[in-house]
């Protein structure tokens, strides 16, 4: 379950970006998840609401985009996407690669409401 | 509604501790290695028996990582060599600010190689990134060749492999030529070792010469 510590870590900087801003209550945050994080999305779900009790997130809804992978060949040196292995490069054929992305567990945007000004 | 664009990697707070244990290490000539695989597949077993034989050039410490108990620090302090026990007490995987919390511990400035055995586990500790010079993946080919194909990540995630056990072959229905196959799909450039355990005689001559040259690759 090392989905319980990558939320709390997804806490940690969320908070810090809300930091100083007027918000009343978050609606939503939205994640972008790579196939190669190891990261369940089931289990992100069931950390960030276990996680998110009696703070400002309570009533906010997680939405998780799952990424797939970048890979850029070694023989011709054009990048695409990937989600699973083997891979082969579409443009030339051949298997020599490296992965330069897709273990991220991503905090995209976060959508809140304000807190009306009182005067 | 407003929105805010926050942009930022979860992975980036392990990440960037990672980065402050590197420097240390660098900053002390200590070579890291971090060894990872599921329960059971042979780690210390490795260890207890590369260990001896590495101690003969390198000054090494050893950080052990397990759910419950210290038998595994235990049994490398038995090879005469200096270890410490993190017990994660039900967590998966070892973390970057674990393994800073126990540097101190370590006495680094009077040791040249720091080995890290991970909770057993081939899946969580694969995301995070201790600081190290070299990973490891330790599957045995006795949990079975399909293991590779499964645990793709954790053959993407790592410089080399060691498949151990491999004096069981003629007793377990498992192809190793299958395993070393898949493995070259997923990681072309891995670095793939087999070891055996064959009547208290351990054969790993390869990966100790390849862990020698890439400790003096690193020192130069
Ligand atoms: N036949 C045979 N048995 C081995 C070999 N290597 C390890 N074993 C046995 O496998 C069992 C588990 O080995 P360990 O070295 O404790 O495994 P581990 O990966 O450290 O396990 P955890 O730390 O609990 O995850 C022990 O009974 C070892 O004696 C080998 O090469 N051949
Ligand atoms: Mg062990
Ligand atoms: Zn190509």
């Amino acid at each position: 379950m090392h989905e319980m510590s990558l939320m709390s870590g997804m806490f940690e900087i969320a908070a810090d970006a809300l930091n100083g801003l007027p918000v009343k209550k978050v609606n939503t945050i939205t994640l972008s998840v790579g196939v190669l994080s190891n990261a369940l999305p089931d289990a992100l779900e069931y950390a960030f609401y276990a996680l998110a009790e009696n703070t400002i997130f309570e009533c906010a809804k997680l939405i998780i985009i799952k990424a797939g992978f970048t890979v850029k060949c070694y023989e011709c040196g054009s990048e695409f996407s990937a989600y699973e292995f083997p891979i082969i490069c579409p443009t030339c054929l051949k298997a020599s690669y490296a992965i330069v992305g897709g273990d991220e567990v991503y905090i995209e945007s976060i959508d809140y409401e304000e807190e009306k000004c009182q005067e | 509604m407003p929105r805010i664009n926050v942009n930022k990697d979860v992975k980036d707070l392990n990440r960037q501790q990672a980065e402050k244990n590197r420097e240390i290490f660098l900053e002390n000539a200590v070579f890291t290695i971090n060894i990872i695989g599921s329960p059971g597949a042979g780690k210390t077993t490795l260890l207890e028996n590369i260990l001896p034989i590495l101690a003969k050039k390198y000054r090494i410490c050893v950080i052990e990582g397990d759910l419950e108990t210290d038998n595994d620090a235990e049994r490398i302090r038995k090879a005469n060599i200096q270890a410490v026990q993190i017990n994660t007490n039900g967590g998966c995987h070892l973390d970057a600010f674990m393994i800073a919390k126990e540097l101190k511990a370590l006495d680094l400035a009077n040791k040249d190689l720091l080995i890290i055995e991970n909770v057993g586990n081939l899946v969580c500790p694969t995301g995070f990134d201790l600081g190290e010079d070299m990973r490891i993946v330790v599957m045995s080919i006795a949990e079975g060749d399909d293991k590779p194909k499964k645990y793709p990540v954790a053959v993407v995630n790592t410089d080399a492999i060691v498949l151990t056990k491999t004096d069981l072959l003629p007793y377990i229905d498992a192809d190793i030529e299958k395993m070393r196959k898949t493995i070259f799909e997923i990681k072309p450039e891995i670095k793939l070792f087999e070891t055996k355990k064959a009547s208290s005689i351990y054969e790993a001559n390869e990966l100790i010469a390849h862990i020698e040259k890439s400790i003096n690759t690193k020192s130069r």
